[in-house]
């Protein structure tokens, strides 16, 4: 298929995505039993005040006019406003979304940096004891809540130890060695459960390999089995390792919301949280709004990345056809 | 190998249900009355594993979060299921755009978690056991779906229900005498898996507060609760979250051990 | 003393020990070329992996297989690869998959040089063409540069070929090489590996079902059925007297020639019928 081509239907996926997701959200927060504005006033609230604010935000307009606008303004950055206090949404996310950010990314990365190497032994070794340790290690770890795995990290390392913060944040710019510090444990947790996770993929994905041809081959010019997995393995268990890379971008994001509420990091998660527990809807359905559409576009970009990473796709694109 | 994996997570699973189904008519101590003077004590006699900062018995809570667990398991697998399995089976046998559609709907909703979902619904009602085996179930539907349409296809391109049709079995009926049938075990698998990740979500959700609420006891909450303690009684973060940890290794053992009992393509030579 | 010797050989799998090759004895003379010839199952490809070290995990193998007097059978991986790409080489069946899809086969090639020679990347490379060049690729400049892919499966299995003899081994060990391509370019690579072996005077061990293709290349032949050799001779002598019957079978079908306008064409079942075959085994 032409790279364009490609390209253009996975956005198409994406957009359809978005619009499916937005849509979802939308009818969960306005068509299910309960109203907005009652939510909002809380139940002692008179019927006149609900009908006020009913009118003032608009709810009182029919359901599809109501989902149009509120689309129209996400596509223009207009997440929605608190209730309480009248702050756009935008405008309480910006300040936290590095935290999240910081952590999503360092989790990933640390997962990768776990995983792959645990993966790449547990294939190579998979009929003697380092392979079964490894996965029964991360079979064990599966089953680690995310929460519990942080909890027991403090304990370690905070509680006993001394070595780490229990908890907080400090921003980058304000002090680097205190951001690193406070951010350890946290990325450390994420970046545990969820290696737990992907070992598994990258296992089998590198057993793919040590069944294929060219590892033969590459054994047969003189490579160690771990060399040639290295050599040769790598990218192409990548090719099937992005696809399952850009399903689990909204298992890490999930598990760091989890983990700001371990450490008590001033996130996105911790935002949420706080926004669900004061009944704020509005700040509740701007952020997941703006939470889903963070996991679509970086999902699409993943998998998308899986282009640059397969030469027969991107040959494929400059001879524009397709080629076994 | 595989056996012992089957056996582990079938003796895992049982004592969950064993522990919630005698939590329903005994536990040691009462699991959620106030006891003042006896905060925080260590494990020992009469209280196996000790008491929490309300001078709650551990053990009994433990058990009666088994309950818990089980309860939203059941239900949120079982929404997903009688939802998704249908959906899948009709992408399966349909095709074409019914196919197209079902698919993109279930990856819509497979992009959205059941925590983001959970947060949703409890900023809408507060948060409740209910609330969270809503999320968990509708967050865990494509998951059956993907399963049943993966397996109708294949059961579709077989001989026998070519024959089937060719003698005039209709559609419905093919669903019913074939394709459920065959496709039975799969969902029995992914039923196993996806209990493993209900109790997952149930606990974060009622870690974080947005599922069953104090006094009542969940192994999330209980947590939440040792959190608190961490300095003085660090014990107490050890017992819910084991408790997680083994029941989710339970159920994941017993997925595991079925697809490879059922499937024996998947076996790996010895 | 020869460069190879393999004195009873024997691979089993499993755990059940399921005996694939059962007592083989050859040995190979500087510069000559064997043929194993067998049909799929008779235990040739297995002999093959074993002389190079690459059986799989779940194989064992006993008796011994001396490569210029280095035993093979039991040595350290480490030993074994420093073999492997110097003193022998190998050349394999399926030139569609033989290759790493994702990387240049111009890289691949040099590999061998980095590996075994210590090459800098720079002579590496002109050493790679000229050897592409030798195993007669046109524009071997353009090759060196393209992916797998973007060859035909006689290409491929002429940089696979290249590869194998790039760093001049003593021994090639050629597994069914041409068994994948089209007639006529399995001609054209039995042609290109007659010649860069004469040139090189490597040692080979060629590996094929039909005895036509062994005799193109090779001097001498084994014949393998159910993990034995039942025959051995050079190709000459096979052709006028084999002894066993599945061997008269072999050379009926591999002379079509003889064949009158008209006749049946011959099969090894003619000669040796699998019935035969299980009362012999029994």
């Amino acid at each position: 298929m032409h790279l364009a081509l490609r390209i253009a239907r996975r956005t198409g996926v994406f957009v359809v995505s978005l619009l499916g997701a937005s849509l979802l959200i939308f009818l969960l927060t306005n068509a299910l039993p309960g109203d907005v504005a009652q939510v909002l006033l809380g139940t002692d609230a008179t019927p006149e005040a609900v009908a006020q604010l009913r009118a003032q935000l608009g709810l009182d307009r029919p359901l599809p006019v109501q989902y149009l606008s509120w689309l129209g303004g996400i596509l223009v950055g207009d997440f929605g406003h608190s209730h309480l206090n009248g702050i756009p949404v935008l405008t309480l996310l910006a300040p936290r979304i590095a935290v999240t950010m910081w952590l999503v990314l360092f989790g990933l990365i640390g997962s990768l940096l776990i995983a792959i190497p645990a993966g790449m032994v547990a294939a190579l070794k998979r009929r003697s004891w380092p392979g079964f340790t490894i996965s029964a290690a991360a079979q064990l770890g599966m089953a680690v809540p995310v929460f519990w795995g942080g909890i027991l990290l403090v304990l370690i390392f905070a509680v006993w130890l001394h070595w780490l913060p229990a908890n907080g944040y400090v921003p980058l710019l304000k002090d680097p060695g205190q951001w690193a510090a406070h951010l350890v444990l946290p990325a450390v947790t994420l970046a545990l459960v969820q290696a737990a996770v992907l070992i598994r993929y990258v296992r089998s994905a590198f057993i793919e390999v040590l069944n294929e041809d060219y590892y033969r081959t590459a054994r047969s010019i003189g490579w160690t089995p771990m060399r040639a997995l290295l050599r040769h393995g790598i990218r192409n268990a990548a090719i099937s390792l992005v696809t399952v890379l850009g399903l689990q971008v909204s298992t890490v994001l999930v598990g760091a919301i989890v983990v700001e509420s371990v450490f008590t990091l001033p996130g996105l998660g911790s935002l949420l949280l706080t926004a669900v527990n004061q009944r704020d809807l509005l700040v509740v359905q701007g952020t997941v709004m703006f939470l889903v559409l963070a996991v679509l576009a970086i999902s699409a970009l993943v998998d998308l990345s899986y282009l640059l990473i397969d030469p027969r796709q991107a040959s494929a694109a400059e001879q524009g056809e397709g080629s076994a | 190998m595989k056996r012992a994996q089957l056996v582990t997570g079938l003796v895992l699973v049982s004592a969950v249900v064993i522990t919630a189904i005698v939590a329903v008519f005994w536990t040691p101590f009462d699991p959620v009355r106030v006891v003042a003077g006896q905060r925080l004590l260590p494990p020992g006699w009469p209280h196996v594993l000790g008491t929490d900062g309300f001078g709650i018995d551990i053990a009994s809570r433990l058990m009666v979060g088994a309950r818990t667990i089980l309860l939203v398991g059941i239900i949120s697998v079982g929404v997903a299921a009688v939802v998704g399995v249908p959906l899948g089976m009709l992408a399966g046998q349909a095709g074409g755009w019914v196919d197209e559609v079902v698919m993109r709907v279930s990856d819509v909703v497979y992009a959205f978690p059941a925590l983001l979902l959970a947060m949703l619904l409890a900023a809408i009602y507060g948060g409740s056991t209910a609330t969270a085996m809503i999320a968990i179930g509708v967050a865990t539907i494509p998951a059956f779906a993907r399963v049943a349409r993966a397996g109708t296809l294949q059961v579709m391109a077989s001989d026998f229900v070519l024959a089937a049709k060719a003698s005039g079995t209709s559609r419905w009926g093919v669903a019913r005498r074939h394709v459920l049938p065959n496709i039975a075990p799969l969902i029995g698998v992914q039923a196993s898996v996806g209990f493993a990740m209900a109790i997952l979500a149930e606990a974060a959700l009622s870690y974080l507060g947005l599922a069953t609420p104090r006094p009542n006891p969940t192994w999330g909450n209980m947590l939440r609760d040792a959190q608190n303690f961490l300095f003085v009684a660090p014990l107490q973060a050890l017992w819910p979250g084991l408790a997680i940890a083994l029941a989710v290794l339970g159920f994941n053992l017993l997925g595991d051990g079925l697809r490879d009992y059922l499937d024996p393509r998947l076996r790996e030579v010895p | 003393m020869s460069l190879l010797e393999v004195r009873d050989l024997r691979v089993s799998f499993g755990r059940r020990k399921i005996e694939a090759v059962r007592g083989v004895d050859f040995e190979i003379a500087e510069g000559q070329r064997l043929g194993v010839i067998g049909e799929s199952g008779s235990g040739k490809t297995v002999t093959a992996l074993a002389l190079m070290g690459l059986l799989p995990d779940n194989a064992t193998a006993t008796g011994s297989v001396r490569l210029r007097g280095n035993e093979i059978i039991g040595a350290p991986e480490v030993a074994l690869a420093r073999l492997r790409g110097d003193a022998v080489s190998m050349v394999f069946q399926e030139p569609m998959t033989a290759l790493d899809p994702t990387m240049r086969v111009g890289r691949q090639v040099a590999e061998v040089l980095r590996l075994h020679q210590g090459a800098e990347s720079g002579p590496a490379r002109d050493r790679v063409v000229s050897m592409l060049a030798e195993v007669g690729l046109t524009d071997p400049t353009r090759i060196a540069d393209a992916y797998p892919h973007q060859l035909s499966g006689g290409q491929r299995q002429r940089v696979v070929l290249a590869m194998a003899l790039i760093n001049s081994p003593d021994l090639v060990v050629c597994d069914e090489p041409t068994t994948a391509l089209d007639v006529t370019v399995q001609a054209l690579v039995l042609q290109k590996l007659d010649e860069v072996l004469t040139a090189s005077g490597a040692a080979c061990l060629f590996i094929s079902h039909d005895l036509a293709v062994v005799s193109q290349v090779c001097d001498r032949v084994l014949v393998m059925l159910d993990g034995e050799v039942v025959e051995a001779g050079t190709v000459a002598e096979l052709f006028t007297d084999a002894t066993h019957p599945y061997t008269r079978g072999l050379v009926a079908t591999a002379r079509l020639e003889l064949t009158r306008p008209g006749q049946r064409l011959p099969t090894v079942e003619d000669f040796y019928a699998p019935e035969a075959r299980l009362g012999e085994r029994a």
